[in-house]
């Protein structure tokens, strides 16, 4: 399978799936929605593997504390959800699911796609709100300083 | 085509076709099953990890719903007390390792276990993608047992060293 085959077998189910979408630099971007919150998903192919991620917010400005309690939470997502994994590059948040081009059907990209945006959600459910928790801290302290 | 299956039996029917490949792929792989519970879609192997031949390792199989989950058990108990100041550095390598290799990702399970694991949608369950898996499982394993945990119970261990490492 050439890597224009599997591009095009992936266009195709992205028609069949009324997803939006844009074909840049050998990178497919997709729009997607989860509640409020707009992201793009990205699809790429590498190998024999088609990886299809989201990217997450930054932990870079996370004091030590909430860090940790972020990065565990995402291991511990890691061992409860099936197919979406949490990982991070470059201090960044990512979710992603990644497709062997063997097991390459139109059933299997269906659930490795949507386990992203699940993903998504699940990260917005469960781990935001530990790094909104310091922000709002933050803010209380800086209140109280004012004061 | 109507389905005369209700939603328990499809799940069972789903499992017992997961099952009867798992068996067969682990038989043309010639891999040493030590229990298999069919009704839950279970097996255990014990396999020798690449580079340790002396040590035998539990990979276990999980058929559960529509997924297969095949793992190894790195750590447990896994606490965040135990790695001391280098924690987030040691979570951090893992989540970073992770983004790099598709075939496996590691995960704190809720009895606090470190392990490493792989997924398989049925559908897509074929020997290739199987074996695929299996390996890159084990792999992980080994890697980390004989390249990271020696380091990291020195407690010594930062993300760079992990990433430089692998």
């Amino acid at each position: 399978m050439t890597p224009q085959f599997i591009r095009n077998m992936i266009l195709n189910y992205l028609n069949l799936m009324d997803k939006e979408y844009a074909y840049e630099g050998g990178v497919i971007k997709v729009k997607e929605k989860v509640g409020d919150v707009s992201f793009t998903v990205y699809i790429k192919f590498s190998g024999k593997w088609v990886q299809v991620f989201a990217v997450g917010p930054s932990i870079s400005d996370l004091d030590k504390e909430t860090k940790l309690k972020v990065l565990e939470k995402l291991l511990e997502l890691n061992a409860t959800t099936f197919e979406v994994k949490y990982s991070v590059q470059d201090d960044t948040i990512i979710m992603s699911a990644e497709s062997n081009i063997y097991a390459l059907t139109f059933d299997n990209f269906y659930l490795e796609y949507g386990s992203v945006p699940f993903g998504y959600k699940q990260l917005i459910a469960e781990v935001l709100p530990i790094m909104s928790k310091q922000k709002t801290e933050e803010q209380g302290s800086e209140s109280n300083n004012q004061q | 085509m109507v389905s005369l299956l209700s939603g328990g039996d499809i799940r069972a029917e789903f499992r017992s076709v997961a099952m009867e490949k798992l068996l067969l792929y682990l038989k043309v792989m010639k891999k040493r099953i030590i229990a298999i519970d069919e009704t839950n879609g279970r097996i255990d192997i014990s396999d020798n990890p690449p580079d340790m031949p002396d040590v035998d390792v539990k990979v276990g199989i999980r058929v559960i719903d529509s997924w297969i989950r095949i793992f190894c058990l790195i750590k447990a108990p896994f606490t965040i007390e135990e790695l001391g100041p280098s924690a987030a550095d040691v979570l951090f390598g893992l989540l970073r390792l992770q983004d790099d290799y598709a075939e496996f990702n590691f995960g704190i399970s809720r009895n606090n276990e470190l392990v490493v694991k792989a997924d398989i949608y049925i559908p897509a369950l074929t020997l290739d993608v199987f074996m695929e898996e299996y390996y890159g499982v084990l792999n992980a394993y080994a890697k980390f047992m004989t390249k990271i945990l020696p380091i990291l119970k020195e407690g010594k261990m930062g993300w760079r060293e992990m990433m430089d490492i692998w």
